[in-house]
């Protein structure tokens, strides 16, 4: 009788590990799941958007035609070394300063914000599908979940398309 | 009560005991999928109306050029002025606060006026009233003629707009 008591005792602590194990699986998925996924945000599609046009005091050309965000992008990729009429500043330089200001004041990151870091990246994505990326920034804990998006620029210099990607941590 | 019939009682209540514990699991789980729920709506509410405030700077009398997402700030302002001398002007649109902010580069924390246009920060398009609710944001574009470097400029910016069309 007693070693039958055990029996049934083993038993049940076997069902209790059984349960636990699936209630902890299913709380793994659940949160595994939150934690990884993209959020899709027409915020951070529309400032991309919005950046891309906004006139740099870089003219690529000649003054006064000076050329936006996005023509320095398309310029860092396909002539890095290419100078700045008439700060005679490198293309790449004035794109990472222009591009570092706005993020900064249109993203408040950090510890006294909602908001924990961002991510910007600049992919220049081949006919044949291949990309390389030529721009990365990247402020604050870039990790957990996150709001972003992306923008494709064509680029006829180049013959393919940038991407640019912004991923909001929070 | 016979051995066999103990064994079966036994066997129910460890069944009746499963069965509530998957209850309880379903319940956390289906409370825990209606407020993830309830927030994606409120999220889609939001991108919605955000993209409502985007459709306002593609309208004929802001939009710049064949941008949608550039405002022509110079025009703006001038509808600005009209619709302090015109008040039928103030029913283009059934809004309660409609404003444009330039973020980027820096201007001073000044509204905007024929006097110190454009080194000022802040357009306000519509104002009916003080408490106007919860304004939505996007950001845009905002477009003029430079007249010192003689060339055109886009600036990063952001719309307000507040209003009931906006809330429902």
């Amino acid at each position: 009788m007693n070693k039958k008591g055990q029996e049934e005792m083993v038993g049940f602590v076997v069902i209790v590990l059984i349960i636990a194990i699936i209630f902890l699986v299913v709380l793994g998925i659940v949160f595994w799941q939150k934690n990884g996924s993209e959020v899709k945000s027409v915020d951070v599609l529309q400032f991309l958007e919005s950046t891309l046009e906004t006139t740099t005091s870089c003219a690529l050309e000649f003054e006064p035609a000076y050329s936006s965000v996005g023509d320095l992008l398309i310029s860092c990729y396909s002539e890095p070394n290419k100078e700045c009429k008439p700060s005679k500043e490198n293309v790449c330089k004035e794109l990472n300063k222009t591009l570092e200001e706005i993020l900064d004041v249109s993203w408040k990151v950090g510890g006294n914000y909602s908001l924990k870091g961002y991510e910007f990246e600049a992919i220049h994505q081949e006919r044949s599908g291949s990309g390389t990326k030529f721009l990365e920034f990247k402020k604050g804990e870039c990790n957990g979940s996150y709001v972003g998006d992306e923008y494709l620029l064509p680029s006829k210099q180049t013959r393919g398309t940038i991407l640019v990607k912004l991923k909001i941590f929070s | 009560m016979k051995k066999a019939q103990l064994k079966i009682q036994e066997m129910a209540f460890v069944l009746v005991a499963l069965f509530l514990f998957f209850l309880l699991i379903g319940l956390f789980y289906l409370s825990f999928k209606i407020h993830s729920f309830k927030s994606s709506v409120g999220n889609l509410k939001e991108q919605e109306a955000k993209a409502m405030v985007r459709k306002i700077a593609a309208t004929p009398e802001l939009r710049w050029g064949e941008c949608s997402g550039c405002i022509d700030l110079d025009k703006a302002l001038v509808l600005k002025e009209s619709m302090s001398s015109n008040k039928t002007l103030e029913g283009l649109w059934d809004l309660e606060y409609l404003a444009i902010e330039t973020i980027y580069p820096a201007k001073p924390d000044k509204i905007c006026n024929l006097g110190n246009y454009p080194e000022c920060g802040k357009l306000v398009l519509l104002k009916r009233n003080e408490n106007y609710g919860k304004a939505y944001t996007s950001f845009v574009s905002l477009c003029r003629w430079d007249n010192e470097k003689n060339s055109q400029k886009c600036e990063l910016g952001k719309i307000y707009a507040a209003g009931r069309l906006l809330n429902e």
